[in-house]
């Protein structure tokens, strides 16, 4: 063939290489412009058309994000941690060819961010802001809101991920009318549930004549995703009965204080759910965030004639169903033949029936997760697990589950998540999870499981290969110590996720065998935890501080300590890894509480445990009586 | 009454180390650079065709995707296919060390068939992500052509970045 000479085999040449470069992150241009010079100037020329900007791991300041971010017509996704920026960065954040964006933390920014997305990013098709405003000072009004729905009349999915109740003022139905046609997917972090009856209710208010038919609201919504302060029959009603595409429908509320009759959801709300037939996915949750509290209002009645019009259900969640037992939870499982996700948490009447004729249902349910449900036993799970195709499998906080259940679930070899958290596991049991599943788990937690020891740690991993376990939660196991941190090291398990809080007798070892772990050849020293939390453990002293700096855990970008070990060390440690973010007063890291809906924060087992129990067992008594009045209220 | 048999074209090619493969029309299509020489010299198929920048074990396995690829695409386009043409891929750059993968890259290149070299090129791009400068350096055989100062600016400037500390550094 005549056509062009071809450079020789040990180079590519550079468009090739280009080509290559902008199928990567922001990050790893970055680093690979470290390599040469050729590589240095593909990179800076490769920011000028690079379609995606994602940065989430760490909050980068505008004076590192600046060179990075030149014009570039091409842009079309921006994904940023805006921790260290405010309003100064709009202008350089905000491009008109933007189709897809996401900012995370803007606290700092004011709702101007929302005025001039409206008015800079016409052509936005996916816009999630979370914590706007929050920091003190900074203020958003309705009229940000309302240039930002007309501004982006392409719009087709909304996540405000913060309170907006504290900026919608009367006639805020209104600025809602102007949103464009094409959203179908709308996400609120708080709204008051009276606000948004308000919004969807096609009826007049007090200030409209009579003969003027309000345009609809949000007509085309799909997918309704909102935190309030109580999911009750009217909302819940309204919201069922105006949105007619509806298929996916969560909500979550939080109350403050025991609610009402008037204010709750009851079994009649539960029968108005479905009203257009076209659901799919339903989350009713009811967290414990404030108040120990359930849906005492809802019992089988209601899941009976709710099931009764869900038959294509796909996914059902709910959270804070105290008073359904068997004979509900069983309907669902018979009356779904779609069902594949199952999430039931707080279910304190679910037992083991529930699942017992299972396998002759035709489910094969693919995320199953009954936290808090503690009348759950072995058997439940032997019968569960006829699902093979099971990927998730969240199990926390059932209290009376053992090694039999370990052993039936060694054999789901789909299984990529498994959440044990709290119950009565030994090292036995998970000598189960290594002949089989370890070796396809992503995710396993046993935080809690007060009988296992350093055994379970070489009953995991001895004799394993291939481990793709990123994350590994070893919170809050007394006997747990520098001996099974050291197997762990030894084992060389590529985690990326390592808790072991409140661990009596972890100490600066552990730190040190974790420091030295050689993953793989490939990546360079050092292990590839990015997050590690060591939060109150028994045995860390000044000493593991050193191994903490670098070079030792290159990736890291999560740490959990106890600040009080010393001030100063801690502080000198944060100027020595300017993009590790440290917490030092026990919070939980690497989690985002707005998307963590159910409300199961992980939470630590020496504080809730026996108040929990004490306050449940308070409320049953005048619980039976208030039933009884709202029974005969509804006549 | 005669049955005629028709005989499927077959274009022969050769490689750099004088290796004959001849291969169906339908298939050597796939190759664009092929496909655009005979389109402008229809007469030419007689002959072998000289490629003199592919080496024979690089031309088989591509022709080896080029057949499957054909065959998925010939089952029409449901997403059972899809998902199995998919898991193909996967399975073959799994097969594929360093080496063989830049040189497919090369020759994918060179013969300009473009899907393939898509999929070799987020391939890579997924190889070196997360790696060792070192490593890339290695696997591109790239020099580190930067002084001493200069590195220590260029890491400066991207530490934010940094994937992984070398050995011989801080």
């Amino acid at each position: 063939m005549a056509s062009g000479s071809l450079e020789s085999l040990d180079r590519l040449p550079t468009a090739l290489l280009a080509t290559i470069m902008t199928k990567l992150d922001v990050s790893s241009i970055c680093s690979l412009a470290v390599t040469c010079r050729t590589f240095s100037s593909c990179a800076s020329h490769i920011l000028s058309f690079l379609p995606h900007f994602h940065i989430l791991d760490i909050s980068p300041t505008m004076e590192l994000i600046k060179p990075l971010l030149p014009p570039n017509p091409h842009l079309k996704s921006l994904k940023l941690n805006c921790g260290q920026l405010s309003d100064s960065s709009i202008e350089l954040l905000l491009r008109p060819s933007l189709q897809e964006l996401c900012l995370h933390n803007c606290a700092d920014f004011s709702g101007k961010l929302l005025s001039e997305i409206g008015s800079r990013c016409k052509d936005l098709r996916s816009l999630y802001l979370g914590s706007v405003a929050e920091k003190r000072g900074r203020a958003i009004h309705i009229s940000d809101l309302e240039e930002l729905l007309g501004g982006c009349t392409q719009l087709e999915a909304l996540n405000l991920m913060f309170d907006i109740s504290l900026f919608l003022r009367h006639n805020f139905a209104r600025v809602w009318t102007l949103a464009s046609e094409k959203l179908t997917s709308l996400e609120i972090g708080y709204i008051s549930s009276v606000m948004v009856t308000e919004l969807l209710s096609p009826n007049v208010g007090p200030h409209q004549c009579p003969n003027q038919i309000r345009p609809s609201v949000l007509p085309g919504i799909q997918k309704l995703s909102l935190s309030v302060d109580y999911i009750t029959d009217t909302m819940v009603g309204t919201i069922s009965k105006g949105l007619i595409l509806l298929t996916h429908l969560e909500l979550r509320d939080a109350p403050l204080i025991e609610p009402r009759v008037t204010f709750d959801l009851t079994n009649s709300g539960l029968q108005q759910i479905n009203q257009h037939g076209r659901l799919k996915h339903l989350s009713l949750v009811r967290s414990q965030e404030f108040l120990i509290t359930y849906f005492k209002r809802v019992n089988d009645l209601g899941i009976l004639l709710m099931a009764d019009k869900c038959a294509n259900m796909e996914s059902i969640c709910l959270g804070g169903f105290c008073r359904v037992t068997d004979s509900g939870f069983k309907t669902i499982l018979h009356s779904c033949s779609n069902l594949y996700k199952l999430k039931v948490s707080h279910g304190s009447q679910l037992t083991d029936l529930v699942f017992h004729d299972i396998a002759a249902t035709s489910l094969s349910l693919t995320h199953v997760s009954l936290g808090w449900c503690n009348l759950l036993t072995n058997h439940a799970i032997r019968s569960l697990v006829c699902n093979l195709d099971l990927k998730v499998l969240d199990l926390r906080d059932c209290k009376n589950l053992g090694d039999e259940a370990l052993r039936a679930i060694g054999s789901l070899c789909k299984l990529k998540m498994l959440l044990l958290d709290g119950s009565d596991i030994t090292d036995v049991g998970m000598a189960y999870l290594q002949h089989g599943i370890i070796g396809s788990l992503v995710s396993l937690s046993v935080r809690g499981c007060k009988k296992l020891t350093d055994k379970c740690i070489s009953a995991l991993f001895d004799g394993s290969y291939k481990l793709q376990l990123q994350e590994l939660d070893l919170s809050n196991l007394p006997n747990l110590s520098d001996n099974g941190v050291l197997t762990l090291a030894k084992h060389r398990v590529p985690i990326a996720e390592l808790r072991m809080r409140q661990c009596p007798l972890i100490g600066d070892t552990s730190v040190m065998a974790l420091a030295s772990m050689q993953v793989d050849d490939d990546r360079g020293h050092g292990s590839s935890l990015q997050l590690l939390d060591l939060y109150n453990c028994g045995g860390i002293t000044q000493l593991s501080f050193r191994w903490l700096k670098k070079p030792y855990f290159p990736r890291l970008r999560w740490l959990g300590v106890t600040g009080s070990v010393n001030r100063d060390i801690v502080d000198a440690l944060a100027r020595n890894r300017p993009f590790l973010h440290v917490a030092c007063r026990g919070e939980e890291i690497g989690t985002d509480p707005w998307n963590d809906l159910d409300g199961s924060y992980m939470h630590d087992y020496e504080e809730l445990d026996e108040l929990e129990r004490w306050l449940q067992e308070g409320e049953d008594e005048s619980d039976d009586e208030e039933m009884d009045d709202a029974d005969m209220l509804m006549g | 009454m005669s049955t005629a048999t028709v005989k499927a074209k077959k274009i022969t090619l050769r490689t750099a180390d004088n290796h004959e493969f001849e291969v169906d029309e339908a298939i050597a299509m796939e190759l664009g650079a092929i496909k655009t020489f005979f389109e402008d010299n229809p007469d030419a198929s007689e002959e072998p065709m000289p490629l003199p920048n592919v080496t024979s074990k690089c031309l088989s396995t591509i022709i080896e995707y080029c057949k499957s690829h054909l065959a998925f695409r010939a089952r029409g386009g449901s997403s059972s296919v899809e998902d199995e043409a998919k898991a193909y891929d996967e399975e073959f750059i799994k097969a594929q060390d360093n080496e063989s993968l830049k040189e497919m890259i090369l020759a994918a290149n060179y013969l300009n068939i473009k899907d393939m070299l898509d999929m070799l090129n987020q391939a890579v791009a997924d190889r070196i992500k997360n790696k060792s400068v070192e490593y890339v350096r290695k696997f591109f055989g790239i020099e580190n052509d930067y002084t001493p100062e200069e590195e220590a600016a260029v890491r400066a400037q991207n530490e934010w970045a940094f994937q992984g500390v070398d050995p011989d550094h801080d």
